[in-house]
């Protein structure tokens, strides 16, 4: 078993081995009775369970689930109703689908390269040495930690046409008033940077990657005559190369699943320019009570999110530098 | 604000119910830029407006009732969308002109569910007349507001008056195995017991006539909630220009696919006579499919 090696290595010293110890239990003196082997197993087993039991209830249950209802209708009322291919004919021809593809799309196209250039000299600016560094960092870090709806009452009231912070500064340079959450035009900008202003998370993982850099290679290249742009260039970025593209997966997929602020700040308006995917597959799940339909979209999500990865993995994923591969 | 302006507010009377273009007027005076001026006066900057006449939100609620104002509908007794007809979108129209042409409504308080709301604009002396759903009056009540507040009919386009009134139902499902326990739940969720909680903090109104006898009022009446004038609302207005609402089914997909966008579309300045004939007739066809799949 692949599984039980590493697991059952790292809690021997935890398992109960003397025979002595409990042997009144009906389930000790069952465990007692296995030989070293088995019992690595079987740690190895309750150890991972959480994962299992949580990927099977939670994952592959409700997938299944929703697979099946694909060929359904359900409205929560009534028993299903096989309806074939219905659903999937729907999908085809749903024209609101494909304007919330769409602006998911560009969303993600925008707002992934977006933040991972900024989370990026974010992290730079945060790996310099000097007093009082900690608070900068955590200063920086705060807003990925900031609940999901506390988050988008903040932003609501900053970009509030009429009275909002972001406004105020523009006319207070002689800008427009602009419609941030009122204009199909402006409102994918204003997502984008609600979207940015949470990169703290990818901020540390850049900041953990800078900081695995050995000095060494920075010096050589510095001896070579090499300039902060070229170290960046040459052996900053190739050594990130896993890091990026790491944060470029994930970026990917969170960017695709954009939720709670849609929701909450213009429920997938003004004109349905922030109906993201997700909040499509909510509403004709919850409001337009067409579970069927929704799961039709759920599936859809996930294949884009795999052939997305495929891609990402295929031509990009080729291209990272691992130090020290197969270890 | 009205007693500065020496303006008599709106109230629930046939004679206090203002004509459309007489709200406008009194919109005007209450509108105001940084400067003082209103917006028919000239270097009127309608981008640097600090208090408002009023507030019309573009949501189904508050915009669903100008086709009605209008002589217009929002639903059919068919259960089918007439936003398209001329009277209805000329309605609609007005509301758009509020903030577009006339600059006396604010933009950013249309349709946001967050931030700045109607309420704190009223109490910091932004805005001078919002237009809400009754239930506001649980929270912008009298006690709770630091200004002096009161509540009135919404103007006439026409000749007639007119308030949309919506209530939520309870059933019991055919299916149910427990029907008559069920039933008896329904039927206390209908007793004036149940009910005047609700009516006393301000968010419901009676459905019951018996709650609206002078008896009856003083169950669920209340001073700092109701102002002096409500009680004529629930027992003269209502009855005489209330318009019972029903949703069809299908409403909440073809409202989220067609008909709100449309209502964002006219908040951000687009011409109702544009969008609303398309916005109807495919919002219509959800509803025709949700009928037939009854």
């Amino acid at each position: 078993m692949l599984l039980n090696f590493s697991v059952g290595k790292a809690t021997m010293a935890a398992l109960p081995s003397d025979q002595n110890i409990g042997q009144g239990f009906w389930l000790t003196r069952q465990y007692n009775r296995l030989s070293l082997k088995q019992r690595r197993t079987l740690v190895g087993y309750v150890f991972i369970l959480p994962f299992i039991l949580g990927f099977l209830f939670w994952w592959l249950g409700p997938a299944l689930v929703a697979g099946h209802l694909t060929m359904h209708k359900w409205n929560f009322l009534s028993a299903p109703r096989f309806v074939g291919l219905f659903n999937f004919n729907k999908m085809l021809n749903d024209p609101i689908l494909a304007q919330s593809l769409r602006i998911t799309v560009i969303f993600s196209a925008i707002s992934v390269p977006l933040g991972l250039v900024f989370a990026f000299f974010l992290a730079n600016l945060i790996n310099a040495k000097f007093r009082f560094i900690a608070i900068f960092r955590t200063i920086y870090f705060l807003p990925s930690i900031v609940p999901a709806v506390a988050n988008a009452i903040l932003w609501a009231w900053l970009f509030n046409t009429e009275f909002g912070l972001i406004n105020y500064v523009i006319r207070s340079f002689g800008g427009p008033k602009i419609g941030w959450l009122q204009d199909p035009n402006w409102v994918m900008l204003a997502f984008v940077i609600l979207t940015i202003w949470g990169v703290g998370g990818s901020m540390i993982i850049f900041l953990a990657g800078l900081q695995g850099i050995p000095q060494i290679f920075f010096e050589a290249a510095e001896i070579d005559g090499a300039g902060r742009w070229q170290r960046l260039r040459h052996v900053t970025l190739p050594m990130m190369s896993p890091i990026i593209f790491f944060n470029l997966v994930i970026g990917f997929i969170s960017s695709f699943q954009v939720f709670v602020s849609a929701l909450l700040i213009t429920d997938g308006g003004p004109q349905r320019a922030t109906l993201f995917l997700v909040l499509y597959i909510w509403r004709s799940a919850f409001e337009s009570q067409k579970m069927g339909y929704a799961a039709v979209l759920s599936w859809l999500l996930f294949a884009i999110l795999m052939v997305l990865s495929f891609i990402v993995f295929r031509y990009i994923g080729s291209r990272v530098y691992y130090e020290n591969p197969g270890e | 604000m009205f007693e500065a302006e020496g303006i008599t507010p709106p109230g629930f009377q046939d004679d206090e119910i203002w004509e459309w273009e007489e709200f406008l007027e009194i919109s005007r005076i209450f509108t105001k830029d940084s400067a003082g001026r209103h917006p028919d006066q000239a270097g009127f900057d309608s981008d640097d407006i600090v208090q408002w006449g009023t507030s019309w939100p573009y949501w189904w609620f508050p915009i669903g009732v100008a086709p009605h104002l209008n002589g217009g509908e929002f639903i059919t007794e068919d259960g089918l969308f007439a936003l398209d007809t001329p009277e209805a979108m000329e309605g609609l129209q007005r509301i758009g002109d509020l903030v577009h042409k006339h600059h006396v409504a604010p933009r950013g308080a249309s349709f946001e569910s967050l931030g700045m709301n109607n309420t704190q604009m009223i109490d910091s002396g932004r805005l001078a007349m919002a237009v809400d759903g009754s239930w506001a009056l649980s929270w912008m009540n009298p006690s709770m507001m630091s200004v002096e507040m009161g509540t009135g009919a919404l103007p006439k386009m026409r000749e007639e008056p007119a308030n949309l009134m919506v209530a939520h139902f309870h059933s019991v499902l055919s299916s149910s195995e427990h029907k008559e326990e069920a039933w008896r739940w329904v039927r206390f969720l209908a007793t004036p017991f149940y009910q005047q909680h609700f009516c006393k903090v301000g968010l419901w109104i009676p459905n019951q006539t018996a709650m609206l006898t002078e008896e009856g009022l003083e169950t669920w009446i209340r001073e700092g909630i109701h102002p002096p004038n409500y009680s004529q609302f629930a027992t003269d207005f209502l009855p005489k220009y209330g318009k019972a609402l029903e949703f069809p089914p299908g409403y909440q997909e073809a409202a989220n696919d067609y008909i709100g966008p449309a209502f964002e579309a006219l908040g951000n300045g687009a011409i109702a006579a544009d969008i609303f004939p398309d916005a109807v007739r495919s919002a219509n066809e959800v509803l025709m499919i949700a009928k037939e799949e009854l």
